[in-house]
């Protein structure tokens, strides 16, 4: 008698628990297709920023709302930068190079070791110049308030060339 | 009942009256195993009449569809927070990327 009352008092499984398992699967369902969905639909632009060949402008188009004549005058000063850009990277690395050399071979400040160290600075003078040219000649592209915040966040490049850009960013 | 015995003579009968009850082996065990199993039963009943009550009035369909929409919005939330993040780190690699083509140093540096 007892065992049959133990077994009355047992639930055996309904309907209730196959629509609880059907809740669970659907909004565990519903929630990963949502999760995915919005972050694709979300980070698309970004992404497909990311991989293009020119994402850095595309970035700066975003991050300061350029027009597109904007967009275009500053995409051609880039370009024209880009090519002196270059000149400089290969002074630099030479004058690095010379430098490098020297300061192995020597154990006191030569005459041609100081002359190297002159030209250093000279490279790094002209690249100053030339960087803080440019970031004008953009930043008087873009509108009065996006120009400044612009040069202002490129001011750390002036100031300290060669800084991890991280750190430029993030200023 | 009436009966004709008087008290001394019903005494005497019930003393010789013995009684030799025969109880089965294990028989305590047994008691506290179906005790237990009743409690267990009970519990489990309890659980199910409180989800009973809760998921029977909503009715299945409107559960599932409940659990849907919970799901979308929760997962919806998620998936733009998660997308949020993403872009920010993204804007930060492409600002990074800027600054770089734009000092020769960092590029000199970066070969």
């Amino acid at each position: 008698m007892s065992a049959l009352s133990i077994r009355t008092n047992r639930l055996a499984p309904s309907k209730v628990q196959r629509w609880l398992l059907v809740a669970i699967l659907t909004g565990f369902g519903a929630a990963l297709g949502a999760f995915f969905v919005c972050e694709y639909a979300a980070t698309r632009q970004m992404r497909s920023m990311m991989t293009a060949s020119d994402g850095e402008l595309l970035w700066l188009r975003r991050e300061f709302n350029l027009t597109d004549a904007q967009y275009n005058r500053i995409k051609l000063l880039h370009e024209k930068y880009s090519a002196q850009c270059d000149l400089m990277c290969q002074r630099i690395a030479e004058v690095n190079a010379r430098l490098d050399a020297l300061i192995s071979a020597n154990h006191e400040v030569t005459p041609a070791l100081a002359s190297t160290i002159n030209e250093a600075s000279r490279v790094q003078e002209d690249c100053r110049r030339a960087m803080l040219g440019h970031i004008y000649e953009v930043g008087a592209i873009m509108t009065p308030s996006s120009g400044a915040r612009y040069v202002d966040m490129m001011k750390a490049t002036i100031i300290q060339p060669g800084l991890p850009s991280k750190t430029v960013v993030s200023q | 009942m009436k009966s004709n015995l008087n008290d001394d003579e019903l005494r005497k009968v019930l003393q010789t009256w013995k009684v030799d009850p025969k109880i089965p082996r294990n028989f305590a065990r047994d008691v506290w195993e179906r005790i237990a199993t009743r409690e267990a039963a009970l519990a489990r009943s309890r659980w199910w009449v409180t989800l009973k009550e809760l998921v029977e009035p909503v009715g299945g369909a409107r559960l599932a569809l409940s659990a849907a929409t919970i799901g979308l919005v929760l997962g919806g939330f998620t998936g733009a927070m998660e997308a949020q993040q993403q872009n920010s780190q993204i804007q930060k690699q492409l600002a990074t990327k800027y600054v770089r083509s734009v000092d020769p140093y960092q590029q000199v540096s970066s070969f």
